[in-house]
């Protein structure tokens, strides 16, 4: 038999730098020896080729033993590897994998008449502004689609404003209209806490047993994710203990670490074509260090803003000079970092 | 939408392939292409092919490079949308770039979900290594890689039919992988479902050596179909055009 090395486990491998193509070739030959590599700076890499009947045995093994599942529900599309692309977040993307594996898993079980249970993947969001929530919720709708989950993929992204109404009845009508939009694909409230602020007797609360009654309803035509800052969303689940025990899926979005913010940050300036000297990314790292905690938890827009503000002062600083070269314009230095957000 | 990657050793032409195919599709000299897919970037391209830079040193691709174009069917009304995908070469380094190694382990996912794949060879070099040889491990290995497509489904085939409750168990985790890779919802053949009709594009046919290489090449490959590549006095749209078209009328295994 051809290949049994799962895919995935090649692309992470050259996505690590641990192996080179050519390597990769070999592992989907059969050739399971992957050699540990510890200097990469483009360094040839001659593929020892085992025997032939040695690549058979290995082979036959592998298909002997029942294959680590997660190795391969993982869809290979452009979804995931954009999920994969993502700074950080590690923790997220293996509970995303999980999931999908999960259900995936689960559908054949049922195909093939074990018992399976009904996967629930209606999921809470926590974290501070800029971790990335919106982001994965948009990727997790395409991952879902291309995982054969949800039948659309789309994201529908509502705030209190879309769903609570101004008269009695009308908060009911406006939500069912939000879920149906969302049908085959994801709905993601944002700021959900902001539901149950007004008490009682505001609307909110008719929103959330809208919310809850769909959940139940359309369980599997799609999956809503209720979103918001960590002390906030966690009042809002004691608010309503019913919630809780709904949303089997809690995932934290950690604030990035110092360095992360600086990867982050160079890739928002590659896609723009602009690039950091030394000095401007120390004085990055500086700036990102000596911000306090409020402004921190602005995460990447924090960098964003950061970076808007440096690309606005370099063109000022273009600006005043005669001959500017095509390393002037791509450059961001020091000087153009200097200030501190305000 | 149909999907075609390019692939190939170092210098082989794949980015000179693309403008190739582009310029003729859409008689433009300019377009916008998706760079490093997936990412929301993308930058205007001159496809007018300079073949004075040829004796030059040629500019390195680090990323993907994807493309869609209409394409007809001879001169009938019959149209397909295709994404073209430019990709960095494959050889034995690596790259201290994490961006482009990424963009190389795109290129293998990319081989494995594209309904179609040109492999470009620059066979000049093949023509000029004395003997049998020429052909680099990563142009072996991604002929090895297409050419055993007939083997993955019957792999697939023999998973998917399997039916004691001892296979159900040992397969399920492949069974899930082949419904992944071959379900999903664009329309696209994937990994089991169907495997990528495959060409090898004879390039740089017009240097010395070349038409030894060719035929070095046609040997060292065989079963496989060959085209010849663009060349300053001939293009080669038409033939890669129905390969394409070949391609997307293939019936999954």
């Amino acid at each position: 038999m051809p290949h049994l090395v799962a895919p995935d486990k090649v692309f992470a491998l050259l996505e690590d730098g641990q192996i080179s193509a050519t390597r990769a070739f070999s592992l989907l030959r059969g050739d399971t020896t992957v050699p540990a590599n510890t200097d990469v700076h483009n360094q040839s890499e001659k593929a020892k080729d085992s025997p032939a009947d040695e690549r058979t045995e290995s082979a036959s093994d592998q298909q002997q033993t029942p294959p680590d599942v997660s190795d391969f529900v993982w869809p290979g599309g452009d979804a995931a590897a954009e999920l994969s692309r993502l700074v950080g977040l590690s923790e997220i993307k293996v509970t995303v994998k999980e999931t999908v594996a999960l259900a995936t898993i689960q559908k054949y079980r049922g195909k093939v008449g074990l018992c399976n249970e009904q996967t629930v993947l209606h999921m809470v969001f926590k974290g501070n502004p800029g971790t990335g929530k919106t982001t994965v919720a948009r990727i997790l709708a395409k991952i879902f689609c291309e995982a054969d989950i949800l039948e659309q993929g789309h994201l529908v992204e509502v705030e209190r404003a879309d769903l609570v109404g101004e008269y009695i009845g009308h908060t009911a009508q406006r939500t069912r209209q939000k879920v149906r939009d969302a049908l085959g694909g994801i709905l993601f409230v944002d700021e959900a806490y902001s539901l149950a602020r007004g008490g009682d007797k505001d609307f909110g609360k008719e929103a959330i047993d809208t919310l809850v009654k769909a959940m139940e309803d359309k369980k599997d035509e799609f999956v809503l994710i209720l979103a918001g800052y960590n002390r906030e969303m966690d009042w809002f689940l004691r608010q309503n203990p019913g919630l809780r025990s709904r949303f089997p899926l809690h995932l934290k979005f950690p604030d990035y670490s110092t360095e992360e913010l600086v990867q982050i940050a160079e890739l928002m300036l590659k896609e723009r074509q602009y690039r950091l000297t030394p000095d401007a990314r120390e004085r990055l790292v500086h700036l990102l260090e000596a911000s306090d905690d409020s402004k921190r938890s602005g995460n990447a827009r924090l960098v964003r803003n950061i970076l808007e503000r440096a690309i606005r002062k370099q063109a000022l600083r273009l600006a005043s000079k005669t001959a500017i070269s095509k390393d002037d314009l791509m450059l961001l230095t020091a000087a153009d970092l200097k200030e501190k957000m305000p | 939408m149909n999907k075609c990657v390019i692939v190939g050793g170092k210098k082989a032409g794949k980015t000179t392939l693309l403008m190739q195919i582009a310029a003729g599709v859409t008689g433009k000299s300019q377009l916008t292409l998706e760079v490093s897919p997936g990412r929301s970037h993308s930058r205007t391209e001159s496809l007018r092919v300079d073949w004075r830079q040829f004796d030059q040193e040629p500019a390195e691709t680090r990323e993907i490079h994807k493309i869609v174009l209409p394409l007809r069917a001879g001169h009938s009304s019959q149209q397909q949308m295709w994404a073209l995908y430019d990709t960095p070469a494959l050889n034995d380094s690596i790259s201290t770039d994490y961006r482009a190694r990424q963009a190389v382990a795109d290129v293998f996912r990319l081989l494995f979900s594209c309904r179609a794949v040109l492999h470009v060879v620059d066979v000049s070099r093949v023509g000029q290594h004395r003997g049998s040889g020429g052909l680099s491990e990563a142009d072996r290995g991604i002929y090895w890689l297409m050419s055993h497509k007939d083997k993955w489904s019957s792999l697939r085939k023999k998973i998917m039919q399997a039916d004691s409750p001892k296979d159900e168990g040992r397969f399920a985790g492949y069974r899930a992988m082949f419904h992944l890779f071959g379900n999903n919802n664009n329309g696209n053949h994937n990994f089991g479902a169907s495997n990528p009709s495959y060409c090898v594009v004879a390039n740089k046919m017009n240097l010395p050596w070349a038409r030894v290489g060719k035929q070095k090449l046609t040997e060292e490959l065989s079963g496989t179909t060959v085209l010849t590549g663009p060349t300053r006095r001939q293009s080669t749209m038409r033939r890669i055009r129905d390969f394409l078209f070949t391609s997307s009328k293939m019936v999954d295994a």
